[in-house]
């Protein structure tokens, strides 16, 4: 229904994860080759424009809208976040939890509140500014291939944004997150191998990748409405990168309905309020203030509820 | 715990488990949370309904035999229908935004290839006028409902309670409009339409906007995923739902009198459907008691 109002897609959605699936691979074994540092930083930035175009797929699949089949969404979802690289039953999950919990104090990461540790909040907030999000769940991949349980068990009691995520991780996709985590390994070990990267040169690049994605991802939430659906914004970069990562900054639109695909995005609500968008990077460089004592508590009216 | 908020969002006599003696069994909690599913599918079923059905309105307003100032009305309605829907579809979201990440349409889910087989089948003139009855009658259970939920704003989640009250706004008008196409329609129609139509109208009326079926079925799976507790009473809570096809009182809270008055009274008025009360049993004058 929401397809013949707003369809998918489809053809290009594929031609672009072959393509960046292809992009990066070279990228990727490039790594090898370049003799300079700054070569190897010009690398890492452009395999960071390029992935943020896969976390863009990852994130149409995560929706449902990469593609109308099914199993070929998630299938190319699953393949592209082996570059991120995560398990994309993890990440999904985490995605559609953060669409239930925006801008409620278990997500609101411009404030703390009341018996919170206000260190813990600068810290973690500047963690997420300077890519240490991304590390966090690059590396929880090793507990994803040992020990996908461990997910869950609550270990960060002080720590809400993390336990509200816990409570909405679901068991059933534990044998899913493993053998992806365990594929993570498989190919980027056999990458390196095959296209002889040293192991710090590959990481390098990755984390390319890793910087940007984490320092996006408060700014289109950071001092919106405390409020679910609304609590986002639009934003903006250059007219090109807006369309390699597939009008992600179209963000509010995006929150507003979930559920329609990318191209549709820009058209998606007309009027003034729609139409102011900021800066991504003037949004990225106002999060440097760090967050602020907030007396206004929202509840997370859905805490505990486990995704399906 | 999977719903710590102490909101209602419909009143409960308008939810099908409140006339089944099951209800009665479930905790608080466990009926708030069936409170906002059942207000989840209530929204889809406006949302679907709203998004459908405006375009037979503007198809049957453009016949030769309809005043001109009709049309114009017409094309009023369906652009407001739009907005309806939109907002339906976007309150459904702020009720549950984890059950609408991936589809509209969670519990209203017609399967593809009849779906596809009825709109095609809709589009042809002879089955129109089956059409604007199923409109005009949930127009006017729309505007019932609505009227209840502002009757009791101020126990209900205020987000519900300002979604009805704009929709209430356009409604009265819509419904008006409603009334004044349809007798001019049916009555241009030949006998073997007329009947045709009739005999789909109690069809659709009982098969797909009667008692639940597929959608409360799924809602009852939601349910027990949202409340675990519920797990081991899924197959008496799936067999309370079915059961809700042979209670008066259910159908009663459906369609009667009281409900849409002014659909009945036309219906009276069109020998057509004089056996409607078999299928749609608040008609039938027993049941209304």
């Amino acid at each position: 229904m929401n397809a013949a109002e707003y369809p998918i897609p489809a053809r290009l959605n594929l031609a672009m994860s072959f393509g960046t699936l292809a992009v990066l691979v070279t990228i990727l074994g490039l790594a090898g080759r370049v003799a300079s540092g700054w070569s190897l930083f010009g690398l890492a930035a452009v395999y960071g424009v390029v992935m943020n175009t896969g976390y863009a797929l990852i994130h149409e699949s995560e929706h449902g809208i990469l593609h109308p089949n099914r199993k070929l969404n998630m299938w190319c979802g699953i393949i592209l976040t082996l570059f991120f690289p995560a398990p994309y039953h993890f990440l999904r999950q985490g995605h559609l939890g953060h669409h239930m919990r925006n801008r409620s104090d278990d997500e609101a990461f411009d404030f703390y509140f009341e018996g919170e540790s206000a260190l813990w909040r600068w810290l973690q907030l500047y963690g997420v500014l300077v890519g240490l999000f991304w590390a966090t769940i690059a590396l929880s991949n090793v507990i994803c291939a040992l020990a996908p349980g461990l997910l869950r068990k609550p270990v960060m009691h002080f720590e809400r944004s993390t336990t509200a995520f816990q409570r909405s991780l679901n068991p059933r996709y534990e044998l899913w997150i493993r053998l992806e985590a365990l594929a993570v390994f498989a190919l980027h070990g056999s990458l390196m191998m095959l296209l002889s990267v040293p192991p710090l040169r590959y990481v390098a690049v990755l984390c390319g990748f890793g910087f940007i994605w984490s320092a996006m991802q408060y700014a289109h939430h950071w001092g919106t409405p405390r409020d679910v659906l609304r609590g986002a914004r639009n934003l903006q970069t250059f007219r090109l990168i807006d369309l390699l990562w597939m009008n992600h900054n179209w963000h509010l639109n995006h929150h507003l309905r979930p559920t329609v695909p990318w191209i549709h995005l820009p058209k998606l609500f007309e009027g003034p309020e729609y139409e102011k968008r900021g800066s991504l990077t003037w949004a990225y460089l106002r999060m440097w203030r760090g967050p602020r004592f907030n007396p206004e508590r929202v509840e997370n009216r859905f805490s505990g509820r486990i995704i399906q | 715990m999977h719903d710590d908020s102490a909101a209602w969002y419909l009143p409960e006599h308008l939810t099908h488990l409140y006339y089944s003696p099951v209800y009665a069994t479930l905790t608080p909690v466990q009926r708030r949370v069936y409170n906002r599913l059942h207000a989840c599918y209530l929204c889809e079923m406006c949302a679907f309904l709203e998004g459908e059905l405006p375009r037979y309105y503007l198809q049957a307003a453009s016949a030769p035999n309809i005043p001109k100032h009709l049309l114009a009305q017409a094309q009023a309605l369906s652009d407001s229908e739009k907005r309806h829907a939109s907002m339906f579809r976007a309150l459904a979201r702020r009720l549950s935004p984890g059950l609408y990440c991936e589809d509209e349409y969670i519990l209203v889910r017609p399967p593809s290839l009849p779906a596809l087989m009825v709109r095609t089948l809709f589009n042809l003139p002879a089955l129109r006028p089956m059409l604007l009855w199923i409109a005009l009658i949930q127009e006017e259970r729309g505007v019932y409902y609505g009227e209840e939920i502002l009757r009791q704003a101020e126990h209900l989640d205020p987000a519900m309670v300002e979604v009805q009250r704009k929709h209430l706004a356009d409604e009265e008008e819509h419904l008006g409009f409603g009334e004044a196409l349809l007798p001019s329609y049916w009555d241009a129609c030949r006998p073997w339409v007329r009947r045709l139509n009739a005999r789909l109208f109690r069809y659709v009326l009982r098969e797909y906007l009667g008692a639940p079926k597929r959608a409360g079925v799924r809602l009852i799976h939601i349910w027990v995923k949202e409340c675990p507790d519920l797990e081991t009473r899924k197959s008496e809570l799936v067999d309370a739902m079915r059961a809700l096809d042979r209670n008066p009182g259910f159908h009663r809270s459906l369609y009667s009198r009281k409900i849409v008055p002014k659909t009945f009274d036309l219906f009276d008025r069109y020998s057509e459907f004089c056996d409607l009360g078999k299928s749609v049993w608040g008609y039938s004058p027993e049941v209304n008691g």
